[in-house]
């Protein structure tokens, strides 16, 4: 089990989980960021001070409509986070976002403004594979435009589920490229010499404590031994270019990514707080899975659930806990063909664990306390006032029988 | 335009994105697209590269530095706080395009900018103002040096700006820096209206 997902190299994984915690993630950070930059003060730039490259881009209008575009943008991640018709959410977040940073590049081009635009691609690819993600509101609309069979099929199926999560293949893509760009802009643009000694990065130390005022913790060690300034730039170069070559390769990523943001740390201690978004883009390829099956799934206990296969909105209640089923800790058997132990027609559930039998509400509150994600609710459902609601709910929600 | 491009045919390949070789066709071309931005180096917006610390460094390299001149003609290092979202390297550039690039009526607008900005940001520094939402910012891109209340006290009213220029030379095995010495460019007064050019330094 690898700490990193190569989602390049493979981008089927067991569960949902690491679309859905991706997406909120990237969601939140992106609203933060958004809602932190000073988008009105950009059109205040004297007109002249622009990059002529992007000229085109430097309109009154585009700088006036900025500080409300924010909120626009940041209503719509809202939706994009929750997962909510993802494709035109994140979509239009991602491109009306793009567009805001574009304009601001005219004034500056910032590390800050690639960062976000990486996270921007990021949206645009969740949106375009918006149907990979059923941890998601649109997940659980779609389970109501499918037939009860094959809703009935995912249950019934249950152990070989599988999940596509083409946002992340590509996305891995993309950063990897991006970072063989770091290496590759310093072999462009400099003399094969500065290859061979860590006089670039002794300068570029010293030239930023002159520039800033301010002494960084590593930067005196780094300057002072020139194998340790070598070793920094060309090991710098070296993880950069690993995460693509990993990626493509179909090796693990783990080493590449943790040397990428090990970089990234000692950029901050070297030269200032620098590409602090890249760290959280890069952990978002941490394999979330993984550690939700270690963590947050009882899989020593085993339960198998007998379930109305008639009944609508269980079966679609449930299809969405069997995708946080990832350790396939439950078995579900329809009434249709359960021993007459798990069937139980007047309440519609039934669950067998270690030999006790639960009925009706209170098999679903233990089939939720099977998810250690669910377990302050189960732990509600217990409490004397819940219980007394919830079994009305629970009386009145369940189809009327004969 | 490519910028136009990008964001129409994005559009309608979202409208179409369940068809056939659609996204197919999204991604071949956003990889193109960034396969050549990364290669070349220049961003093509909005498919940026990230070419970081990429120009190699000189034997003796030149920045500018801009300061705020008070009534009384003291002087103090800007807070680039006040102009967002530009940091001590852009500030570089645009003080280096005031010593040398810009005409006399553009330094002077420049230098008005900088003026009302700064001005604004020293009351608010001095104010002690941190609203909540300041306290919820995510932390600066580049932590420099910020302007603190008490050194404020020190000042008068800022007047005018000045543009040094600084030449750092470093030792021969690079291990600190040899010298930096400063010279006095240019003074812009936006409230007088001159620009008085410093030509043989201090």
């Amino acid at each position: 089990m690898s700490a990193f997902v190569n989602y390049v190299a493979d981008d089927v994984r067991g569960s949902p989980l690491n679309l859905a915690v991706v997406r909120v993630l990237l969601g939140i950070w992106v609203v933060w960021r958004v809602l932190s930059l000073e988008w009105a003060a950009y059109g205040e730039w004297p007109e002249f001070h622009v990059d002529e490259t992007i000229g085109f881009l430097h309109q009154e209008l585009f700088f006036t409509l900025l500080p409300y575009q924010q909120w626009v943008v940041a209503a719509l991640l809202v939706l994009f986070i929750v997962g909510y018709r993802t494709r035109w959410t994140g979509g239009l977040a991602s491109l009306l976002l793009m567009h805001m940073l574009s304009v601001k590049a005219t004034i500056y081009l910032a590390g800050t403004v690639e960062s976000l635009f990486v996270c921007a691609y990021l949206i645009l690819l969740f949106a375009l594979f918006a149907e990979d993600d059923p941890l998601s509101v649109d997940g659980v609309r779609r389970t109501g435009g499918r037939s009860l069979a094959e809703l009935n099929a995912v249950l019934t199926d249950g152990t070989d589920r599988t999940y596509r999560m083409r946002a992340l293949k590509w996305g891995l893509l993309a950063v990897a490229i991006i970072y063989v760009g770091s290496a590759w802009g310093k072999a462009l643009n400099g003399p094969l010499e500065i290859w061979l000694s860590g006089a670039e990065l002794q300068r570029d130390i010293l030239f930023y404590g002159e520039l800033t005022g301010i002494d960084r913790a590593l930067g005196a060690p780094i300057v002072e031994h020139e194998w340790l300034a070598w070793a920094g730039f060309v090991g710098t170069a070296a993880v950069q270019v690993s995460l693509f070559v990993a990626a493509v390769l179909g090796l693990s990523v783990t080493l590449p990514i943790i040397g990428i943001i090990g970089f990234h740390v000692s950029v901050i201690l070297t030269l200032g707080l620098y590409f602090i978004d890249m760290i959280l883009v890069l952990s978002l390829f941490i394999a979330w899975d993984g550690i939700y099956r270690r963590v947050a799934v009882a899989a020593d206990e085993s339960v198998r659930v007998g379930y109305d296969d008639h009944w609508s909105g269980c079966v679609r209640t449930l299809v969405i806990l069997a995708h946080l089923d990832v350790t396939d800790s439950v078995e579900f058997v329809s009434q249709s063909d359960a021993p007459p132990a798990l069937a139980d027609r007047k309440e519609g559930l039934v669950l067998v664990r270690d030999g006790s039998v639960y009925h009706g509400y209170e098999a679903s509150r233990q089939l939720l306390s099977q998810f250690r994600l669910c377990a302050p609710l189960a732990f509600a459902m217990a409490t004397p006032p819940v219980r007394a609601l919830g079994t009305r709910l629970y009386a009145s929600a369940a189809p009327a029988r004969s | 335009m490519v910028y136009v491009l990008f964001f129409l045919g994005t559009l309608g390949i979202l409208a179409v994105a369940r068809r056939q070789y659609a996204r197919e066709v999204w991604l071949a071309g956003f990889f193109a697209t960034l396969l050549a931005v990364t290669l070349v180096g220049m961003p093509l917006l909005p498919v940026v590269d990230m070419h970081k610390f990429a120009q190699p460094s000189e034997e003796e390299e030149t920045y500018y530095e801009i300061r705020m001149v008070d009534a009384a003609g003291n002087e103090l290092r800007v807070d680039d706080r006040a102009t967002p979202p530009v940091t001590g390297t852009r500030t570089s550039t645009v003080a280096g395009q005031l010593a040398e690039g810009y005409t006399d009526d553009q330094r002077l607008e420049m230098g008005e900018f900088y003026l009302a900005n700064a001005r604004e940001h020293r009351q608010a520094v001095e104010s002690g103002e941190r609203s909540v939402t300041d306290r919820l910012q995510p932390p600066r891109y580049v932590d420099d040096e910020a302007w603190t209340a008490a050194e404020l006290r020190e000042y008068e009213a800022f007047e005018a700006i000045r543009i040094y220029e600084h030449t750092v030379v470093y030792s021969d095995d690079n291990t600190a820096v040899e010298s930096n010495e400063e010279r006095l460019r240019v003074t812009i007064d936006p409230t007088d209206g001159t620009v008085t050019e410093h030509e043989a330094g201090r």
